[in-house]
């Protein structure tokens, strides 16, 4: 297989690309910078992306434990809550504390 | 205290990211590319890139992928920074069409525990933009779930089993989002993927994974949909994987260089473009089979060499063939990838280079050109793209053809043939005669104009109304017009009484000359001159020139004796406005002009200085007094035009060109030496052109793009470590390393054999050094066979050619380390001093080295001394008439012995590596590899070392520099910049021992040489009160500048800095406070006692409004102690000179 079938049909987005680049002084040196942004405007942002705080390892403990509290009966009403407000962390927080006093 | 501005000279120019996609718009093809802290926003065109934005982050760009979410139609940018600050970006066009960048989310994903990984941050997205992958800490794996409609992404850890991953990638093509990675463990290198609930925020399973692939792969590659899968990159082989099939091929091509970087070049994924560190560019293709149920699969994997690049950092293809490749070794590039082979196999064409000082491994400043003003000479880029760059603060002409031609008083170009725009004609004065040449294409003639009187001196001639010539000599005015037997004299005005003309300007319809004091306002006609007005001043005209605009045009006019300016207004030349100049010094050249729309008047003197005021054009009152120092002669201001903007070029002994940046003046050398007469030329053959003559030349050239460091490339095809300038011999000395191939013989023995012409293979001259007790060079005994072999050279360059005079081999297995040109004792000749180490690999630090010490003279380079020492010499540096030198971890002093010897005087031992060495007087300041800094003092009598005082910090330092007596700066590796300070003046010894801080800054590059000096002529008026500068060079090759502050102007600023903060929004959403932190593995401290130089100035780039809003409520002092409320223009007028530090 020679080099020209590996070269041939290159992809084109516009094919007026680059044809009017022009090398016939050799190689181009580009001096010319873009124009600096300086935003002065707040834009708020529409996301905050947020750390999980919580160590992995005390993460798994409660999903043990929360497993196990699953698979007793007594304790499903409970569980039914945690996993509709997980994002509550002051209730897990009080889950975990419970085991361990 | 010490207070002190650093500022950003030339901002880094190492890519180390890029990425193609439809940024700006849904249709725009764009080119993003990250130079460490700085976005660059390209458009794609016919014409080649665009440059659009460029963006500063708070924040050293680690990783940026590009990412569109299926209800984007365009593209976004996730990027993370070093310090973990993530944010996801757009570039949209605002409300006034200004593109604009949005910062869509964002937030820092730091743990406050968690080892950092050894092979650095890896950040993927799934193909489907579900969710972003990162890899910060060993053992753990973070993802940030794309969820659209909530405002948090929650970022979650996932535990990975694996510890040591090289790589990894999202794979494409499956169900739920799925990794691929390339890990290590105690058997080797192996591919493993895991597939990632998003819900539960696991890993669910394995879906595939194949142990023991090859041991360097590095790379992995995801193949989109319908193929799947991944390829593997290795360092002799390149595998495909997708779970069932798995294709292996070992092509001989890429076994020597270790393959770096990769891009896609279809978006089937069928082909990819290879980059290896040698800078050798492949291309790998998939070859597909049909399978029996009608879908395809991998078949072969082909490897095809498609030629040279610069050494590449990163790719990525944009259109029809063009490829970008961004590097951190040297000039970036764009190529073309064509099947039509150029020569020797290169199936790549450069296009267009982007000029990068990367890395910036020494530095020195010297005035070359004695003309007051510094270049520094950098050792910059690597391997095969190690250069010499010339950089000066200024601006270049590139001659395009030179006349002998000696004498000219006047030079004007002029349209004859006037059914055309361009100059044809080229018209130069004597005293008394005139000539006139006519440019035809290339070539050029004399020639007569028929009407035109070529026995005089020509003050004035150009193109006029009606299709007329105006010709100015000291008898008169003469209108030249073009009848039907060809150009002919159509009116004369000549002036009355016994004084000729001597000064004139003219606009297109009317002339204004003066004779002795008397000046006169000619209007030109069709065919006829008519005298409109005139005055007689108080003195003698020495200069004068008329303003913009018609019929109520300003006239300056300069005067003899009383030495003073004054402003007339047409058309009856009415006294609108007297400015006395103070000094002695007669008015030479006057000018009038609008820059960015803002009205100047300049007046320049007979002794090199100039004036310049701002004028109100309708009273003409002239205000903003000004004076700068552009050269050391009579100077001629003119004006011209370039890239469609308005310029002034002072003729001078230091030609100066002036122009209007954010509606500030500035001052920029050009590179010529010296230049008495100048015109704007637009010819056809050389369009957009100035004529320039000297005092015995007409060059003709173009004019650089307006810039204001000028950088000249010296290739030298090895890799620069160390530069030393020596005036004496007017040489310059550079330490080089070339990579030589080693090549085994028949009889065993190997030698070495250079892969290609570089600057120490082409000298003039070259030799091999030699040693009285060389160490035999023995080869390691577990050492591997290494194929590569560094030699390392010394080359003698001429100064003002750059030619290498001779090229010095040092010994095999030695390593130049250290370089100066010294004087010692009392011995009159010059000195190169090179230390060295003989590098073994079984040593953990070298054991042995040498002080090397050679004459240059009658173009030949003798070595001079030899001195064996135990270990490194890191650092060489002249104290006293002796030689300092930093080996290992001693600090060594030499001095000179009659007998051309070098002696040790005296040793201190108080360091773990001592890399660095400064000296002031008897100080002596040591930058240590691990212990910060410590100060010592030599005490001439006992002839010993003392330690004063020293940083206790474990500082990791890069560069250090002396900034006074009690002053010293120090970087250190983790991008830092800090200030101690010796207290001479405490109570107790341990007090004076410890060196306080004065000053913390994250610099955000590496600092790796640090020389005092400035770029700015000593000539130009620099009124910020800044002293002691330096200048930092860094690894990505930017330049910094330090400066000293006073207090009150450093608090000034610090409440500007402050305020800046508020009115400059950080895109990304980092604060500055929080970039500009000290920081370390070990601590995190405030930014104090710095200045952030680049932020001060980015306040000239406000809007006026901004401007206004920013300086609200700030107080200055009026000059007399007095604080009262500062102005929008008192503030511009402190930046601004402080702009002109660098």
């Amino acid at each position: 297989m020679s080099v020209i079938e590996f070269l041939k049909d290159l992809p084109s987005y516009d094919e007026h690309n680059f044809t009017l680049f022009n090398t016939d002084h050799g190689i181009r040196n580009c001096s010319k910078r873009p124009s600096i942004y300086l935003p002065t405007k707040e834009i708020p942002s529409e996301q905050i992306i947020v750390t999980e705080k919580t160590n992995i390892l005390l993460r798994y403990l409660h999903q043990q434990w929360e497993k196990k509290n699953n698979n007793s009966p007594k304790k499903r009403d409970q569980s039914h809550i945690e996993q509709n407000g997980d994002d509550s962390r002051s209730r897990k927080r009080q889950c975990l504390n419970s085991p361990l006093n | 205290m010490a207070y002190h501005y650093v500022v950003t000279a030339q901002k880094p120019t190492a890519v180390t990211s890029c990425i193609t996609g439809n940024f700006t718009s849904p249709t725009d093809l764009n080119l993003l590319v990250a130079k460490v802290s700085r976005l660059e926003m390209y458009l794609v065109t016919p014409e080649g890139l665009r440059p659009m934005k460029e963006v500063g982050l708070y924040g050293r760009v680690a990783k940026m992928k590009l990412f569109r979410p299926p209800y984007e139609d365009k593209d976004l940018v996730f990027i993370l920074t070093a310090r973990y600050n993530a944010m996801i970006l757009e570039w949209r066009s605002g409300a006034n069409g200004e593109l604009e960048v949005v910062t869509r989310a964002h937030g820092n994903v730091s743990d406050k525990i968690g080892k950092p990984s050894e092979n650095g941050i890896l950040a993927v997205i799934d193909p489907q933009a579900r969710v972003i992958g990162l890899r910060l800490y060993d053992g753990l794996f973070k993802i940030i779930p794309l969820d659209k409609d909530s405002t948090e992404l929650k970022a979650a850890s996932l535990r990975l089993e694996e510890l040591n991953v090289y790589d990894v990638e999202f794979l494409h093509g499956c169900s739920n989002p799925t990794i691929i990675l390339i890990h290590q463990d105690l058997n080797g290198r192996h591919i493993k993927t895991h597939e990632i609930s998003l819900r539960d925020k696991e890993f669910m399973k394995i879906p595939w994974k194949q142990d023991n692939v090859e041991t360097e792969a590095s790379i992995l590659i995801p193949v989109p949909s319908p193929l799947g899968g991944a390829i593997v990159i290795g360092q002799e082989s390149i595998v495909y994987h997708d779970g069932q099939s798995y294709v292996a091929v070992a092509p001989p091509q890429i076994k020597l260089t270790p393959i770096n970087c990769y891009c896609r070049v279809d978006t089937r994924g069928l082909r990819y473009l290879l980059g290896d560190i040698a800078g050798r560019l492949f291309m790998l293709l998939l070859e597909l089979q049909d399978k029996p149920d009608g879908t395809q699969a991998v078949k072969d994997l082909k490897v095809e060499l498609l030629g040279d690049i610069p050494i590449p950092e990163c790719m990525t293809y944009l259109d029809n063939g063009v490829v970008f490749v961004g590097s951190r070794f040297g000039d970036s590039a764009l190529v073309r990838l064509s099947s039509a082979r150029e020569d020797a196999g290169q199936y790549v064409q450069p296009m267009e280079s982007f000029t990068s000082l990367a890395p910036i491994v020494d530095m020195c400043v010297v005035d070359l050109e004695r003309q007051g003003q510094n270049q520094l000479i950098t050792c910059s880029g690597a391997f095969k793209m190690g250069s010499l760059r010339i950089i000066r603060n200024g601006i270049g002409i590139q001659e395009q053809a030179s006349i002998d031609l000696p004498g000219i008083k006047g030079m004007w170009a002029l349209t004859m043939n006037t059914a055309q725009s361009y100059h044809d004609t080229l018209v130069l004065s004597f005293v008394g005669q005139t000539r006139v040449l006519t440019l035809n294409g290339e070539e050029v003639e004399e020639t007569d104009i028929k009407g035109f009187v070529s026995d005089r001196q020509t003050f004035y001639t150009g193109n006029v109304c009606h299709n007329q010539l105006v010709q100015v000599t000291d008898e008169g005015i003469r209108l030249i017009a073009r009848g039907a037997s060809g150009w002919a004299l159509a009116a004369e005005w000549r002036v009355a009484g016994a004084r000729g003309l001597s000064v004139v300007a003219c606009g297109d319809s009317r002339v204004v000359a003066a004779a002795g004091p008397r000046v006169y306002l000619v209007h030109i006609h069709d065919r006829a001159l008519e005298l409109k007005a005139e005055v007689c001043m108080e003195e003698e005209v020495a200069c004068l020139d008329l303003g913009p605009g018609d019929e109520d045009a300003l006239l300056g006019v300069g005067l003899w004796t009383d030495i003073s300016v004054k402003v007339l207004k047409l058309p009856d030349l009415k006294h609108m406005h007297t400015e006395k100049l103070s000094g002695e010094i007669i008015p030479r050249s006057l000018l009038i002009c609008v820059l960015e729309g803002v009205c100047y008047l300049l007046c320049a003197l007979g002794d090199g200085s100039m004036f310049y005021f701002t004028v109100d054009p309708v009273s003409g009152v002239l205000t903003n007094k000004k004076k700068v120092t552009l050269g050391t002669q009579p100077t001629v201001l003119r004006s011209f035009r370039s890239l469609s903007t308005t310029n002034i070029f002072a003729c001078s002994d230091r030609p100066t060109v002036i122009f209007s940046s954010n509606h500030k003046l500035v001052f920029s050398n050009v590179n010529l030496k010296e230049v008495t007469h100048m015109c704007s030329l637009n010819a056809q053959a050389y369009p957009d052109s100035l004529a320039l003559a000297t005092d015995s030349t007409v060059t003709i050239g173009t004019i650089d793009e307006i810039q204001k460091l000028h950088i000249r490339t010296v290739p030298l095809g090895e890799t620069p470590r160390r530069i030393a300038y020596q005036e004496a011999t007017q040489t310059f000395c550079v330490i080089t390393m070339r990579v030589d191939k080693l090549e085994w013989s028949m009889g065993g023995g190997s030698s070495a054999v250079s892969v290609r012409a570089s600057a120490s293979t082409a000298a003039a001259s070259s030799s091999s050094a030699t040693s009285a007790a060389a160490p035999a060079p023995h080869a390691p005994k577990h050492a591997p066979n290494a194929l590569d072999l560094e030699v390392h050279n010394l080359l003698i360059l001429d100064h003002h050619t750059f030619e290498v005079l001779h090229a010095l081999q040092l010994m095999t297995n030695e390593f130049a380390m250290s370089l100066v040109s010294c004087k010692l004792g009392d011995d009159p000749n010059y000195y190169y001093a090179v230390g060295t180490a003989f590098l073994n690999p079984e040593e953990s630090e070298p054991k042995q080295g040498r002080i090397l010490l050679f004459h240059w003279a009658e173009g030949k380079l003798v070595q001079i001394a030899e001195k064996d020492i135990k270990g490194a010499c890191y650092s060489l540096v002249e104290f006293n008439g002796k030689l300092l030198a930093s080996i290992n971890s001693t600090v060594r002093l030499f001095e000179w012995t009659s007998e051309k010897e070098l002696r040790l005087e005296c040793s201190h031992f108080n360091n773990v590596v001592a890399l660095y060495l400064k000296v002031k007087g008897d100080f002596i300041l040591v930058g240590d590899l691990m212990r910060s800094m410590s100060l010592l003092q030599y005490k001439q009598m006992e002839g010993s070392f003392e330690e004063i005082a020293r940083d206790y910090s474990p500082n990791w330092m890069t560069a250090v520099e002396i900034l006074d007596d009690d002053t010293f700066l120090g970087a250190e590796n983790s991008f830092n910049l800090f200030v101690c300070q010796k207290d001479s003046a405490a109570t107790t010894d341990e007090e004076r021992q410890q060196m306080g801080y004065m000053g913390l800054f994250h610099n955000g590059d590496m600092v790796n040489v640090m020389r005092a000096g400035s770029l700015v002529g000593q000539h130009a008026d620099t009124n910020a009160p800044v002293t002691n500068p330096v200048l930092l060079a860094t690894v990505s090759g930017g330049i910094c500048l330090v400066v000293q502050l006073a207090q009150e102007l450093y608090e000034f600023l610090h409440q500007l800095e402050e305020r800046l903060t508020h009115t400059i929004k950080s895109v990304g959403k980092i604060p500055h406070s929080f970039w500009r932190s000290f920081n370390t593995d070990i601590k995190t401290e405030p930014a104090e006692g710095f200045i952030d130089g680049d932020l001060i100035e980015s306040f000239l780039d406000l809007s006026r409004e901004m401007q206004k809003e920013t300086v609200t409520g700030l107080q200055i002092d009026d000059g007399g102690g007095m604080m009262r409320e500062a102005t929008v223009d008192d503030i511009v007028k402190v930046v601004e000179d402080l702009t002109r530090i660098h």
